[in-house]
């Protein structure tokens, strides 16, 4: 009874003993495995994988994450099978998820203030905010606020599941935040901004922005206590929107954007907001599907993804 | 109409089309051919071929009609007789170019709806980037476009048509074939070797060629695009919206950077694939044993 850890070309890495003396019964023995005795890459850099062969026939996961114990895979001393093969790949350098959330948002929260400044004030931030349109300046609390919020949650309110990604996904992230940041900032904080002609408008803006970024931290907050720290505990979560949608956080961000959009009118943040909306709808839903699939028929049939009654 | 007939009908009128423009842009070329070789009091006679100035001719109308134009600058094609060609033939062809051109955005619609297996984000950033260079560079300013040395439209013209022309028959054959044996047979088993090999060939020469005169194209058509305010729109305005034309041309351009050498590897990889895949089907062909033969992978039609 042995495991074999391949390449995906066939070539075989390393050979681990199910039974007997050094036996391996957890995934995460498996990588510690590797990483002393294989090709010494660290745990977190590796992915393992059952071959496509195994996943077509059977309704286990292909990843074998980390946390869960080989048998939940079909890899078991008690079937007939003698030989089981496993596929290995360096995923490459990491980064962890929380430095990943911390540098991208702080390209939003440092660069809207410093162009703001360098067009309506020409570098003297007193002049930029005497200056500017009142509806100017709402933009300018609106957007910090939003990114000052997104730091701090990322800080002392999330847990995250997944400890690292692709250290190119840091490159990725940040070029799509600060990118857009700098295209809407250009355009709010642009001398010649036209502000939106009815007041009505505006307020209403303000308040929906509000509302949604409360009910965003709401939903965090909610998110928070349903896994105990240092832990990948997963539940249903329950109340508030929740009753409604999978993804009430999505939601209510993208409410906020648009309300947002409605205090400022520009073609920019609309792109933003339009961009941002289809990746969380993708996000969305997976992460309904992921319910589906680990909570079956005990996961509330009426929820939706993230529109409330139609999607 | 099923969807198999309906991609076959559709790369069989892609094929015509572009096998049209092609024809004619020989057609062209023979023309000036025949005019700067064959005009003087020399006949057609055989034994003038080999006479140097024939040579000369020769020479160059292939290399004119091969280089890209920033070579072709380089070598001094910038005589009047050549501007006239390059004139003659942005008349003749320009039309047919941009019908048979801007109809490929149903291809989009096709990887869109999963009729092929194509991608949609690469099937629109290649239709895009192409109805771009032929819309907003060289139809908007086609007259002033036809006065210059060295447009660069015979390179594009020539790179772009061969590679449609052999990309169209490729993807004809092959919906033909999947249309009338019910997807029963892979790629290799419909396509024949050769044509496998010129599809995943031609790009080598015509890539660099096509790809230096789209370039070009947007680098001369910048100070005209400067000139004329096309597709400008300034602040303020209701929307806070503002458009630089020229602008998004050099950031395009600049895109060209990373997206060149990533494009050629990729297709290069494509190559070694099908190339390896076609030449073992052939193998297996040729071994024709009365045992029957194993299918050969299916390969991502692209």
């Amino acid at each position: 009874m042995s495991l074999s850890v391949q390449h995906r070309s066939g070539k075989e890495l390393l050979r681990l003993p199910l039974q007997g003396p050094g036996a391996v019964q957890t995934v995460d023995e498996v990588k510690e495995a590797l990483q002393r005795d294989g090709p010494r890459v660290h745990w977190r850099r590796q992915r393992l994988t059952l071959p496509s062969t195994a996943t077509k026939t059977s309704s286990v996961r292909g990843v074998l994450e980390s946390g869960h114990r080989l048998d939940e895979y079909g890899i078991s001393v008690k079937s007939a099978q003698t030989e089981y093969v496993v596929h290995f790949k360096d995923l490459g350098p990491q980064v962890s998820w929380r430095g990943v959330f911390v540098a991208e948002y702080l390209g939003p929260l440092v660069l809207f203030p410093i162009i703001f400044i360098a067009q309506l004030g020409g570098g003297d931030a007193f002049k930029g905010w005497d200056r500017a349109h009142p509806y100017q300046r709402a933009a300018l609390v609106a957007w910090t606020i939003h990114f000052a919020k997104r730091e701090l949650e990322t800080l002392f309110v999330h847990r995250f599941s997944n400890a690292t990604m692709p250290w190119r996904n840091l490159v990725k992230n940040c070029m799509y935040y600060w990118g857009f940041a700098a295209y809407v900032a250009y355009f709010v904080c642009h001398p010649q901004y036209t502000p939106v002609a009815s007041h009505a408008q505006f307020w209403a803006g303000v308040v929906l922005f509000s509302l949604s970024e409360l009910g965003n931290l709401v939903c965090h907050w909610r998110l928070r206590q349903l896994r105990p720290p240092g832990t990948r505990v997963r539940q249903i979560p329950h109340g508030f929107l929740f009753e409604f949608v999978s993804c009430p956080n999505y939601t209510c961000e993208v409410v906020a954007w648009l309300g947002f959009n409605m205090m400022t009118q520009t073609v920019a943040g609309t792109l933003f907001m339009i961009v941002g909306a289809a990746q969380m709808m993708i996000w969305a839903n997976g992460k309904h599907r992921s319910y589906l699939r680990e909570f079956g028929a005990m996961y509330p049939r009426f929820r939706k993804r993230m529109i409330p009654f139609l999607w | 109409m099923s969807v198999k007939t309906w991609l076959f009908l559709y790369n069989a009128a892609l094929f015509g089309g572009w096998t049209w423009i092609f024809m004619e842009l020989m057609v062209q070329v023979g023309r000036f051919w025949k005019e700067l070789c064959f005009s003087g009091p020399a006949g057609n006679n055989l034994g003038s071929l080999l006479r140097l100035p024939v040579v000369q001719c020769s020479s160059y109308v292939l290399l004119g009609w091969w280089s890209p134009p920033p070579l072709k600058v380089l070598l001094g094609f910038g005589d009047s007789n050549w501007q006239r060609f390059e004139a003659h033939l942005l008349g003749s062809t320009l039309k047919l170019l941009l019908v048979f051109q801007t109809v490929t955005v149903l291809e989009l619609v096709h990887a869109l709806l999963g009729w092929v297996r194509a991608s949609p984000s690469t099937t629109a950033l290649q239709i895009c980037s192409r109805l771009f260079v032929l819309w907003f560079t060289i139809a908007r300013f086609a007259s002033s476009i036809a006065q210059t040395a060295n447009s660069g439209y015979l390179a594009l013209l020539s790179a772009w048509s061969a590679t449609e022309v052999v990309r169209y028959a490729y993807f004809t054959v092959l919906s033909y074939g999947s249309m009338a044996s019910g997807g029963l047979l892979s790629v290799h088993e419909l396509v024949p070797t050769w044509l496998t090999w010129l599809r995943y060939s031609m790009f080598l020469v015509l890539y660099p060629i096509g790809v230096s005169a789209e370039i070009w194209s947007v680098l001369r058509a910048l100070p005209l695009i400067r000139e004329t305010n096309f597709l400008q729109i300034n602040m303020p305005n209701r929307w806070n919206f503002a458009f630089d034309f020229s602008l998004f041309c050099s950031i395009a351009l600049l895109g060209y950077i990373p997206g060149l050498p990533f494009l050629y590897s990729h297709m290069l990889k494509q190559r070694t694939r099908h190339l390896n895949a076609a030449s073992r089907r052939s193998n297996q062909k040729r071994a024709s044993s009365p045992i029957a033969k194993p299918s050969s992978p299916k390969q991502k039609a692209s």
